[in-house]
């Protein structure tokens, strides 16, 4: 029953990085922008429910809606202030740019917060459920579940609301967007703010099954990237295929081998599919 | 007139049975050409009707699904574009495409070949020819629209080259720079290359083609010279609809 | 296949509608103002380490290191116009590929550094075959991976790099100074205790050499042309493949060497600080604030931020962070060429491919 476990254990992972390479995805499709700041935005995010849970004693699922909100303002801040200027710029710019973020942000943590571990208790999401004999670690599970509760709504969100369709229309042709009286600015905004929330949400999850650094979002990006390239950029689905292929193989990695071989399979996934199939294994080609 | 008339005895490029898709779009299909060596050769057709495809698929910016391209007696498809390039093919682009943070002197030593040691006195002779001399050190990408497609005209005379594609070369030209262009193809076509070209300036194409190739939907509709063209209903349909 | 009309309004070739450039006279002497600089510079560097501290000469080292990663992260990234992530992961693969051998094999330290240099030419352009293909944004984030990776590999195979615990280098024995030695026995003392720094000197020099013969070359031409329109060059003639592999696997080969020289500097590596992403800042940041794509300009940023950064550094090792992070944001945003185009839009300096 170890393997089984050890699957479970790397789907219910899945369900969390889905969440956080949803948001990035989000952003990439919208404004063609990779996000090398996003993992920080997530680090944040993880940062504000570990504060509130040991500082203030705020309930850690409490603080997830709290972490979002925050780092929503920051990254409509964000966009406003900095990503907006290279929205039409060559990538060259906006990948330097982002990269300027992700490195001052990481800065900063270290700077107030040392690079020492952290990690949020829940007394009870500590220990686990056994269902037949299987058991699930009470914090995984309900990650995975917020994880999917939130993908789940933000794909409902662009399908049916009216800003959603907004947000989907200036990703597949801003120009024609325009033209249908579109805000595309007010759209990218707003895309910047949701990936930021999402990405938040997904740090506060993280914080509660594993711990808080403020490496940590260095790590998640090339996680990140790795679940994109193999489901294919702008699809949910694939990102969804992609997280639970790239959990359950770093899961196994780690059972078979260890943590630390099991922390390249993202990266050995990503430059392979890079190469081997720039377009994703499930995505249809670009262009 | 439909069927292929004895055009020229020497054929320099043939493409048969070339067919491309994108995704759910037949961009070129089945399409059949021939250029005669040392002539003058039209492409015309509604905009979307594929003659940008086939040029890129000529010059080896894509690979095409089926079918052949024939270029001195070498099948050229799928193979990548600088080897194309090198075996005597150029081209200029539907919008211009100089390299921006270059001088104009460098955009054209640039493509020459490695062992050429005359480059720069041969691009500065071209240059002083047209009375753009002064522009030598200016930066490609602050010079006018017409200028940089002459630019880009005098950058396909830096290569040896024996066959020419100009994709849409008059759009957006004032008479004046139109005239200079003429006569730049006039001096090609003295120098004995052959030149393929696109536009849709229907009076210079009746004009300057020895034989145009009409394309809609991806396929070839209707080819032959341009007074067959002008007569052929299905042109007009393609044109103006039925 | 979108229809796109072309701006209909142009004017006729003779019309002034730009007011040409042309570049002042002395320009064409800019090689040999260089050439004297350099052997100004080297003479002075060379005798640096009998007139100055040691604090100085590391200082110094230092410089001479960031002088190496920015000018050969600017061939391909700066001219070529494809940003790497990769300098890290070089950096990291040369120094273990030095210590490795002088923990294991007990080489003479100069060959090494060769074995160093050659092994990341070679492993530069293995890697850059398959992903240089890639567009840009995606080259970028397959180099991130890559160092990453590298570094997962040096920690997970330990039977070879040792693991976690990290590599202890030879230690240098110092050439104590004796009384009545000669001129001769006296350089040869200096040059053994501070080999390293000499070493990096060479390294430099050759880097910054580089950097001339390219940047005024048709490689160097052909670079830029990429950086503009990569499917204009290809149409055009040029092996565009060729051109950016073969750049890239020889910008690898410097971080590799600089790296083997680094681990015999500090005596001791481990996978986390010599494959640290800080490599990679390192390089970026001080060759876009000098001016990516110039000649000058990686060296000047380099030289400059690493002196400024010395003093933040004394204060606050991970304010440097933070530091670089908003210098990489500010010349983004405000001065994307960099010192050096700000230096020539005010005709301090002339547009040349010689600076």
């Amino acid at each position: 029953m170890d393997i089984v476990q050890v699957v479970i254990s790397g789907i219910l992972l899945g369900g969390v990085y889905t969440l956080f390479a949803t948001g990035l995805n989000l952003i990439f499709g919208v404004m063609k922008i990779i996000n090398l700041g996003h993992g920080e935005l997530m680090m944040l995010g993880a940062y504000i429910t570990f504060f509130l849970s040991t500082s203030a004693g705020v309930n850690p699922l409490v603080s997830i809606p709290v972490a979002a909100i925050a780092m929503a303002v920051l990254g409509w801040i964000l966009q406003f202030a900095l990503v907006e200027r290279v929205v039409n710029q060559p990538a060259i710019n906006s990948l330097l740019l982002t990269f300027g973020l992700s490195t001052l942000m990481m800065g900063v943590a270290l700077n107030l917060w040392t690079s020492n571990f952290r990690s949020v208790i829940y007394e009870p999401l500590t220990g686990s459920w056994t269902i037949l004999t299987i058991s699930f670690s009470r914090s995984r599970l309900v990650a995975f579940f917020i994880a999917i509760l939130v993908t789940g709504g933000m794909w409902l969100f662009l399908k049916r609301s009216t800003f959603g369709k907004s947000i989907r229309a200036t990703s597949q042709h801003p120009q024609v967007a325009q033209l249908c009286g579109i805000d595309v600015r007010q759209v990218r905004f707003a895309t910047f703010a949701l990936g930021s929330a999402m990405a938040a949400v997904s740090g506060s999850l993280i914080a509660m099954i594993f711990t808080v650094s403020p490496e940590m979002g260095r790590m998640f990006i090339g996680k990140g990237f790795a679940i994109i390239v193999l489901g294919g950029l702008g699809s949910f689905a694939g990102a969804f295929l992609g997280a639970l292929i790239l959990g359950v193989s770093e899961t196994l990695t780690a059972f078979f081998t260890n943590t630390q071989i099991a922390e390249g399979v993202a990266y050995l996934i990503l430059l392979l599919v890079l190469v081997v199939r720039p377009s994703g294994l499930f995505g249809k080609a670009e262009e | 007139m439909s069927r292929v008339a004895p055009l020229a005895t020497d054929i320099i490029l043939q493409a048969q049975n070339v067919s491309k898709r994108f995704g759910g779009i037949q961009a070129v299909d089945n399409a059949s050409l021939q250029v005669g060596r040392g002539k003058i050769t039209g492409v015309i057709g509604p905009n979307g009707s594929g003659k940008s495809t086939m040029f890129n698929l000529i010059t080896g910016l894509e690979k095409p699904d089926s079918g052949q391209i024939i270029y001195k007696g070498k099948n050229i498809a799928g193979k990548p574009s600088h080897i194309v390039n090198r075996m005597g093919m150029g081209r200029t682009f539907q919008l211009t495409r100089l390299f921006g943070t270059m001088t104009v002197l460098e955009n054209m030593t640039v493509v020459t070949k490695e062992n050429f040691g005359g480059a720069e006195a041969l691009a500065r002779e071209l240059l002083a020819n047209l009375g753009l001399s002064r522009l030598s050190n200016e930066y490609a990408s602050n010079l006018s629209y017409g200028q940089q497609k002459l630019v880009e005209f005098l950058r396909l005379s830096m290569i040896e080259s024996d066959l020419i594609l100009l994709d849409e070369p008059f759009a957006g030209v004032n008479p004046v720079m139109e005239k200079k262009l003429l006569e730049q193809i006039d001096a090609w076509i003295i120098e004995g290359k052959t030149i393929l070209l696109t536009d849709h300036e229907m009076a210079i194409m009746m004009e300057l083609c020895e034989s145009i190739f009409v394309f809609d939907y991806g396929s070839v509709i209707a080819h032959g010279t341009p007074a067959e063209v002008r007569e052929d209903r299905r042109v007009m349909e393609a044109y103006f609809g039925s | 296949m979108a229809t796109r009309t072309p701006p209909v309004t142009d004017q006729a070739p003779n019309d002034t509608n730009v007011d040409a450039y042309t570049p002042p006279g002395w320009e064409k002497y800019i090689g040999w103002a260089y050439l004297v600089g350099l052997i100004i510079s080297v003479i002075f560097l060379l005798r640096l380490p009998i007139a100055a501290d040691a604090y100085t000469v590391t200082l110094t080292l230092t410089v001479l290191l960031v002088i190496t990663l920015s000018t050969s992260w600017n061939w391909l990234s700066g001219f070529g116009g494809y940003t790497s992530f990769a300098h890290a992961g070089f950096f990291g693969i040369g120094s273990y590929i030095g210590a490795l051998l002088l923990h294991y094999e007990k080489m003479h330290w100069i060959p090494v550094m060769i074995v160093a240099g050659i092994g990341c030419g070679i492993i530069g352009f293995l890697v850059g075959l398959p992903t240089l293909r890639l567009r840009g944004p995606y080259f970028a984030i397959a180099m991130l991976a890559f160092t990453e990776l590298c570094r997962v590999i040096a920690l997970a195979w330990d039977d070879v790099t040792l693991g976690g615990n990290g590599v202890f280098l030879p230690i240098l024995r110092l050439q104590l100074p004796e009384e009545n030695m000669s001129f001769w026995e006296e350089a040869q003392m200096t040059f053994h205790n501070n080999q390293n720094y000499y070493a990096m000197l060479v390294l430099a020099t050759i880097a910054c050499i580089w950097s001339y013969v390219l940047g005024t070359s048709r490689w160097g031409l052909k670079l830029l042309a990429i950086r503009d329109d990569e499917v204009a060059a290809q149409a055009m003639g040029i092996k565009t493949t060729y051109v950016k592999v073969t750049t890239f696997a020889g910008s690898a080969v410097f971080p590799g060497i600089a790296g083997a020289i680094y681990a015999r500097h500090v005596g001791y590596i481990d996978p986390v600080t010599v494959f640290a992403i800080i490599w990679s800042i390192r390089a970026i940041t001080t060759s876009i604030f000098g001016g990516r794509g110039t000649i000058i300009g990686p060296i000047l940023g380099a030289v400059v931020l690493t002196l400024v950064s010395e003093k933040v550094w004394e204060q606050d090792p991970n304010l440097y962070q933070i530091v670089y992070g908003g210098i990489i944001i500010l010349v983004v945003l405000f001065m994307p060429g960099g010192l050096m185009a700000l230096l020539q839009q005010r005709n301090i300096f002339p547009r040349s491919r010689r600076i």
